[in-house]
């Protein structure tokens, strides 16, 4: 689904559980609507079930230096542009689940804190510590199946 | 933290700098499009709420009947009346004649 189309149906979803919004402290609108925002690209994520395969040949220079960099114990930062690494990040990312993809971009690449995650997902703060982990722990995997397939 | 993480952060950290992808710009029609969704979701059939009000208010009918019948067997018989019975009085009255 495009980003478009979700806005649009994050926007719909919004006006028509208005009344279900209550004011409460701590809880303002915001968080309200992100969590309506997160629900309705987690099931958009969730249609799209296909995830994109990543192979040892698709990635570029930069790509490959990060790769070697995060399953390898002896080399360097590589000096690879932001956009290669962007790219080898989404590559990695784009194999976790959808709730395991949006707790790392949140805490990983948005910076958020616990606090404020569990403020956007509305999950408490030990299922979003335990998925982080988890998460992480299978982009390891992840990295290290697409390393050895170098060596294929 | 484990030495992936660490790398992992140190990739994150760099993904994170130089431009950020540009944020795509909305369309004019959004808003009428996302109105005209809204109000056309909110808009029930007429048949959906004459079936739903019709379950109601057949099972209030239910209710009703099952509540005046337990209130029916619960209610104490009326007592017979120590009147004769009809045909009674009338040989009586024939007899007199």
């Amino acid at each position: 689904m495009a980003e478009e189309d979700l806005l649009q149906e994050i926007l719909v979803k919004m006006f028509q559980k208005l009344e279900q919004y209550e004011v409460r402290e701590g809880a303002p609108f915001e968080h309200w609507l992100s969590r309506v925002a997160v629900r309705t690209c987690l099931d958009a994520l969730r249609a799209e079930k296909r995830r994109p395969e990543t192979r040892w040949e698709d990635l570029s220079e930069g790509e490959l230096r990060w790769l070697e960099f995060m399953v390898s114990e002896e080399s360097s930062v590589p000096d690879a542009s932001p956009e290669e690494t962007r790219e080898i990040v989404g590559r990695l990312l784009a194999q976790l689940s959808p709730e395991d993809r949006l707790v790392v971009s949140l805490m990983d690449l948005e910076q958020k804190s616990v606090a404020e995650v569990t403020q956007i997902t509305g999950w408490n703060g030990p299922l979003v510590k335990i998925r982080a982990f988890r998460a992480r722990r299978k982009l390891r995997s992840f990295a290290e199946k697409l390393f050895k397939d170098k060596s294929l | 933290m484990s030495a992936f993480d660490e790398r992992w952060q140190k990739c994150t950290e760099r993904a994170r700098q130089g431009t950020e992808p540009p944020v795509p710009e909305l369309k004019d029609a959004l808003v009428t499009r996302v109105l005209a969704r809204a109000w056309a979701r909110q808009s029930v059939s007429l048949e959906a709420v004459w079936v739903a009000m019709g379950w109601r208010t057949l099972a209030l009918v239910v209710v009703v009947l099952a509540s005046s019948f337990v209130v029916e067997l619960r209610a104490e018989p009326e007592p017979e009346l120590d009147r004769p019975a009809v045909e009674d009085i009338v040989a009586d009255e024939f007899w007199m004649l």
